[in-house]
Formats: C-alpha cells, sequence, structure tokens
C-alpha cells in the first residue's frame, strides 16, 4: 500500500465521518408523542358524538388520541410477529375509543428486562411490556407496575363475571403477589407434560395411557426391557423415559404428588416435606429399575426413534416432536400427558405469557389494560393459539380450536393439561435464584443414594432458599 | 537427522491436531447448515441430502436483506470513526509531549478493566441524554449504535505502541523537510503501521458486525438494527432451529471471512510485533 493511497484511505474516513454527521435526519420524537396530536381524535370524528352521548350517561374517560407502546418479544419473520400485529391493527382500526397501539418487537425476555432495565434509569419505558412474572415482580418493588385488579374488576371496563368465569382458576391465580397485587394477564399459557407414544406402548400391551406412578413405572420398565431384548442392538442404550433434572420436570413430578414449594401458608418457601420426598424417591425408583435415561440434548429423536417411550417437554416443543418423528419416519401416533400422581393426581409446570402495564398517565394505564383486554379475547385467544401454538386461558377458548386440532391433532392432547395450569411461585422473593438452587438439588436429589440423603439435600436447600430471601428482604 | 525429523513431526503433528479442532465447529457449522430440523436435533454428522433451500428460508425469515444492509453501514461508520479517533489518540500518547500525558494514558488504559455489561447502562443513559439535548437523534438511530465504539482503548493502546516504536530520528528529518505531526502522520507513521491498522479494522468489524445486546438496547425497531438481530428469530423458550441458526450464523460470517481472507497477512505479523500473541 503506497503511501499515497494510505493517505487517501485515512481522509476518506474522516470525511465520511464528517458527512455522516452532517447529514443527520432531523430530530424525529417518535418515543415521545407528540402532546397537541394526543389530545386531538385522529380518525372518525363522527365516534365523538357518541361517545359524548355516552359520556352523560357514565363518567367514562376520555382515551381519543392516546397511544401506548407495547413490547413484546415476538420478532420480525416469527409467526407469532404477525399474529400479534394483525391483532394490534384490528384493535387500532376498530376500537370505540381512538387508542393507538405501537407494538415493538425488542428481542428476548432478557432483552426486554435489560431494557426495562435501562429504561427506569433514563425514562424511556412503554406503557406495556411482555416479561416473565419474576421480572414484574421486581419492577413492582420500585414502584413499576400498575396493579391489574383495578381494571380487571372495574364495572365499566373489567371483565363480566361470566368472562372472569371463563378464566382458569389457576390462571387466575396466577401473577399475584402476597399483598394481592395482580402484576401481569397472560396471553396465554403452556406447560412441562410428558410426551407419549400411544402406538408402542399399544404394541406393548397398554390399552391406556398410564394414570399412576406404578402404571408409569411399569411402562417405562417394559419399554426398556423391549428394547433391551429385540433383535436390534442399536437401541440397546434406550429405556423408557429420558430424564433431565430440570426445575420444570421436578416440579412438575412434585406437583403430579401433590407437592408445593410454599409452606402452607404461603409466606417462606418449603422443600422438605413429605410430597417432595416422595417425587425425589419415585424418580430415584425409576432410575435404580434401569427405566431412565439421559441425553445430552433435546430428547426428541430418542422419542421419535423409540429409544424412549416417554420424554418430558413444554407444550410448545411441540412442532419440534413432529420434525423429529417425520425425520425417523415414525407414523406412530403421540401426545402429551400430564405427569401422574399417587390417587389419580396430576401434575404439570405451566408458564404464561405475561404482559403487564407499566406507570403512567391514567389514560394511559386504562388504554393499555383495554388492548390486553381485547388481545386476550377468546376470538383474538383462539387466533394467537393458531399462530404460536401456545394454550389457551379461557375455557371458551378450547371449543374455538377445531380447525387447528385437524391440522395439528397432537395439539388435542394438550386442551386437558392447559386446565392444570400450575404455576411456579415467581411472585415470591427471591424465586429466580431459589429456582437455581432448586434445579441443582434436582440434579443432586437424581444422584442421591437413599433416602437419607435426599432427606439431608431437601433440608440443605430450605435453608438456602431462606438465606437467598433473608438476602434479598435485607 | 532422526531426532530433526521426529520433532518437526511432532510439531507438524500437534499443529494437524490443533487445525482439526479448530476447523472442526466450523465444518459442524456448515454442516448443521444443510441439515433437516430432524438431522439437526440429532446426532449424525453430515447430512443426508444437503438442505440447500435453508439458506434461502433463514435469509428471508430472518430479515436479512434489511440486516444486512444495516449491519454494513454501521460497521463503515463505527470503522470511519474508530479508526480516525484512534489513530489521532495514539499519536497524541506516543509523539507529542504534553503535561499528564503518561497519567491520562494510564487512566485510558485502566477503563480496559471495567467489563464491557458494567458500562452498558451508565453508556444508554450517556446516548439517551445526548439524544436530548442535541438536534441528532441517537436512541433508534446510527450514533447511538456507533459513536460509543469509536474511541476503542484497545486500538489506542496497539497504535500507541506502535507509534512510539518508530525511531525519532525519522521525525526529526521530517521537521528539518517542514513537516509538521500531521504530515509526518499520514506520510511517515501510517504507511509504516500498516500492520496494526489492519489488526483495528478487523477488530473492529468483527465488534461491530457481531454486537447484539448493545443495539437491541438502544434501538426500539429494524430501522436500525444489525444482522445478528436477525439470528435470534430462530431461537424461542420451545427449541431452537439449529439449521437456519447455522445457515444463518454462515451468511453472518461471510463478510469476516472475506475481511480477513484480504488482511491476514498484516494480522498475524502484526499480532506477532505486538507480543500479544499466546
Amino acid at each position: 500500500m503506497s503511501k499515497r493511497i494510505l493517505t487517501v484511505l485515512f481522509a476518506s474516513l474522516l470525511i465520511f465521518t464528517l458527512v455522516f454527521s452532517a447529514c443527520a435526519p432531523p430530530p424525529v420524537v417518535e418515543d415521545e408523542p407528540d402532546t397537541e396530536e394526543v389530545d386531538e381524535p385522529e380518525e372518525e370524528p363522527e365516534m365523538e358524538e357518541e361517545e359524548e352521548a355516552e359520556v352523560e350517561e357514565q363518567p367514562m374517560m376520555d382515551l381519543s388520541g392516546t397511544t401506548v407502546t407495547f413490547w413484546h418479544v415476538y420478532g420480525e419473520g416469527d409467526p407469532r410477529n404477525e399474529a400479534m400485529l394483525a391483532i394490534v391493527d384490528d384493535f387500532n382500526a376498530n376500537n370505540e375509543y381512538g387508542i393507538t397501539v405501537e407494538a415493538l418487537d425488542q428481542g428476548g425476555y432478557s432483552d426486554v428486562e435489560d431494557k426495562v432495565n435501562a429504561g427506569i434509569q433514563s425514562g424511556d419505558l412503554p406503557n406495556i411490556v411482555q416479561a416473565y412474572t419474576s421480572a414484574l415482580n421486581n419492577w413492582d418493588t420500585v414502584d413499576l407496575v400498575v396493579d391489574l385488579n383495578q381494571f380487571v374488576y372495574d364495572e365499566t371496563y373489567g371483565l363480566t363475571e361470566e368472562e372472569l368465569a371463563d378464566v382458569f382458576p389457576a390462571v387466575l391465580e396466577s401473577g399475584i403477589t402476597a399483598d394481592g397485587e395482580r402484576l401481569g394477564w397472560p396471553l396465554s399459557q403452556s406447560a412441562n407434560a410428558v410426551v407419549y407414544n400411544y402406538t408402542w406402548a399399544e404394541e406393548l400391551g397398554f390399552d391406556s395411557p398410564p394414570a399412576t406412578p406404578e402404571e408409569f413405572k411399569e411402562q417405562l420398565c417394559a419399554a426398556a426391557e423391549a428394547n433391551l431384548t429385540d433383535d436390534n442392538p442399536d437401541n440397546d442404550g434406550g429405556t423408557g423415559m429420558v430424564w433431565f433434572p430440570s426445575t420444570s420436570n421436578f416440579l412438575s413430578f412434585v406437583h403430579a404428588f401433590g407437592g408445593d414449594l410454599l409452606n402452607d401458608e404461603g409466606t417462606a418457601y418449603e422443600f422438605n416435606t413429605p410430597e417432595i420426598k416422595a417425587a425425589a424417591m419415585y424418580i430415584n425408583e425409576l432410575r435404580d429399575a434401569g427405566c431412565t435415561f439421559e441425553t445430552e440434548s433435546y430428547p426428541n429423536p430418542e422419542q421419535g426413534q423409540r429409544l424412549a417411550l416417554v420424554t418430558l417437554s413444554s407444550t410448545s416443543g411441540l412442532k419440534y416432536y413432529g420434525y423429529a418423528f417425520e425425520d425417523a419416519n415414525n407414523d406412530d401416533e403421540w401426545g402429551f400427558l400430564p405427569f401422574p400422581g399417587p390417587d389419580g393426581g396430576q401434575g404439570t409446570d405451566a408458564y404464561t405469557q405475561t404482559v403487564g402495564v407499566l406507570k403512567s398517565t391514567p389514560e394511559e394505564e386504562l388504554a393499555s389494560w383495554l388492548f390486553i383486554k381485547f388481545l386476550t379475547s377468546p376470538d383474538n385467544q383462539a387466533d394467537w393459539i393458531e399462530a404460536s401454538g401456545y394454550l389457551p386461558t379461557q375455557y371458551s377458548v378450547q371449543g374455538m380450536l377445531e380447525d387447528y386440532i385437524a391440522e395439528v391433532p397432537q395439539y388435542q392432547s394438550t386442551i386437558a393439561i392447559a386446565e392444570l395450569g400450575q404455576t411456579e411461585p415467581e411472585t415470591f422473593p427471591a424465586w429466580y435464584s431459589v429456582r437455581r438452587a432448586f434445579e441443582d438439588a434436582a440434579a443432586q436429589l437424581y444422584a442421591a443414594a437413599d433416602e437419607a440423603e435426599i432427606e439431608a439435600i431437601l433440608a440443605e436447600l430450605d435453608e438456602t432458599a431462606a438465606e437467598l430471601v433473608a438476602e434479598i428482604e435485607e | 537427522m532422526t531426532r530433526k525429523f521426529l520433532v518437526k513431526f511432532l510439531i507438524y503433528l500437534i499443529l494437524i491436531i490443533g487445525a482439526f479442532f479448530s476447523l472442526v465447529p466450523f465444518v459442524y457449522l456448515i454442516s448443521t447448515s444443510l441439515k433437516t430440523i430432524g438431522e439437526a436435533l440429532g446426532t449424525q454428522f453430515f447430512p443426508e441430502v444437503p438442505q440447500w433451500s435453508n439458506y434461502i428460508v433463514a435469509w428471508e425469515r430472518a430479515n436479512f436483506s434489511k440486516y444486512f444492509f444495516n449491519s454494513l453501514k454501521i460497521t463503515a461508520i463505527s470503522l470511519a470513526g474508530s479508526v480516525s479517533i484512534s489513530v489521532l489518540a495514539a499519536y497524541g500518547f506516543a509523539r507529542i509531549d504534553f503535561p499528564g500525558r503518561d497519567l491520562i494514558f494510564g487512566i485510558i488504559l485502566s477503563t480496559m478493566m471495567i467489563p464491557a455489561m458494567v458500562t452498558i447502562i451508565p453508556n444508554f443513559l450517556t446516548v439517551t441524554w445526548l439524544g436530548r439535548i442535541g438536534p441528532l437523534k441517537w436512541i433508534n438511530n446510527w450514533p447511538a449504535l456507533t459513536v460509543p465504539f469509536m474511541g476503542s482503548v484497545f486500538n489506542i493502546f496497539l497504535l500507541r505502541q506502535f507509534f512510539a516504536q518508530i525511531p525519532d530520528e525519522l521525525f526529526d528529518a521530517a521537521r528539518i523537510d517542514g513537516s509538521g505531526h500531521l504530515r509526518f502522520l499520514f506520510q511517515v507513521v501510517l504507511p509504516l503501521s500498516k500492520a496494526p491498522l489492519m489488526v483495528i479494522l478487523v477488530l473492529t468489524f468483527m465488534g461491530s458486525w457481531n454486537s447484539l445486546a448493545w443495539p437491541l438496547l438502544v434501538t426500539n425497531t429494524a430501522d436500525w438494527r444489525p444482522i445478528s438481530v436477525g439470528l435470534m428469530n430462530f431461537v424461542n423458550e420451545a427449541g431452537q432451529e439449529f439449521h437456519f441458526i447455522m445457515a444463518g450464523a454462515f451468511i453472518t460470517i461471510i463478510p469476516i471471512l472475506i475481511i480477513y481472507f484480504f488482511t491476514q497477512k498484516q494480522f498475524t505479523e502484526s499480532i506477532a510485533r505486538s507480543g500479544l500473541k499466546g
């Protein structure tokens, strides 16, 4: 490279920087809508008369021209993004209040969390945010989150008794703090469940899916035995169930065994309980009988290749199982089941796709709720579910999914699981830290030799959880 | 002779093993990018039938046409700013005597010890504030994506070390010929510093091209989001579409490979000279 070329290159870089600075576009204040514009209704002026008439009858807040921003986690190219935007467009075009919603994808959940954390400092916050309930709980400690109960039960803008009765009780009880505040409202949910191969089970002599832990063990071990004794040496490593000691998997068994993670009063974590001990001992019983095995990655191929009769997965992983069976050229019938517990108990670990409202003006807060109400109305939830594959949160939506079930038959099996809806204690202090400790403990429990060791691990987990809560409360 | 051969053999063997382990992830990336989703979720290393269409799907679904162009713009601005600022700052620290020079350089160097994650919120607050007080929109625009990375301490340090090695006699000779600092910088120092310039060019390019967390923080729409954001479309809480992720990843690294291909000689030369290897 000659001196001349280098000089020209360097000068070009300088000029390039200066030109870009000089050619900057004029400032566009997209983030802070012009208040004058907000106050003026932008479309359908004839609606004003109707609204005025209603105002005389009841004191309704004037929301015309109110714009709210909604940060969600579904990026461009994702079918869920398209479905979400279609609902937003519908709301913007047809809502009777003159509200405009600006929906913006902001990456994944952790990205949204980072952005809100940064926004708390800078003041650039959305009105509606999709987040884990635990994140909403954290933001509530700085008085940032609106208690949605004021809107949910509002006579004018809230849900009717019929609409409330339509929501699954477990879902209605989720996302509530110890003080009774409702931090979020679920768009939909998914659940950790048992993926079960009906065809193979039938060939093994089982006409119905397992309803108790004993039946579950019998079927798993029969599958393991079948793989070991058949002529195919390639499947000998596979047994009945792929087990990964994650929080979700272990917690699902805990729920099935009637356990919970909080004490009866709901005032502290409690792990050293008979139910949790029974769940841990049951899993180790499966291990000792040689009816479980572990994989390095997602267990979908093992399920598709009949290396496992049962694997454990989120219901939203349905399509990936479809791919795995397809790839293995396996036409077996399969579907999702709840985790089996004693005396017909059933369990799952449900996760909700939750949205919360951040504090702003009364108009924007109300406008945010009205959009959420529209977004989660049964018709829209049905559309959302068809695009996302998530589970509904309302009874009436179950009956609206016939076309989707015809297209994806395995989805039918998830419907019953949706009602169980047992969620994690995300609004309880330090849940994320305790969750990690719980996952570590789940791995230790799976390696435990006997009941005494299990008890010791659970007792230590109690201590750890109490310390973590104390740290937060300090 | 036999001993010499044995030593050489061992060296080559170690190098071959090293090269093998370095190449395996890259081969895995290409191989997985050509698999079906089932094959990608499984354990087989090579696809039965290469799925070339994965690249088309990845390109379209991740909106790469838009993000690719955004990344090019962001990277070009970052490069221009970073090289300009680093060269001028490094020259000042290397060749110009001013009070407190070494102290200031030491303070600047010490900021390299601060983890990048720690500076994210302060940087965000700074760019937000600058956007509010100035005529230029920063958030969701190129300044927030590029300006914070123009003053790279590592680049300044690397160039300063090179510039400081240039003999004083050259500067004296240039002064006798009537040259000032700028002319000396452009006509003597920079031509002698091709290797470190190429290093900062490649490193700045890679840093800018691969950034994800910061662009997501300072953008609210896709207007200025870079290519790495597109890759996230294939990841969700239920699972990952590995075949598309790998196809997308391969698309995103092509420019880096091209840049490195053209600058590898200077790059390795510079690393060797600066004693930064190992």
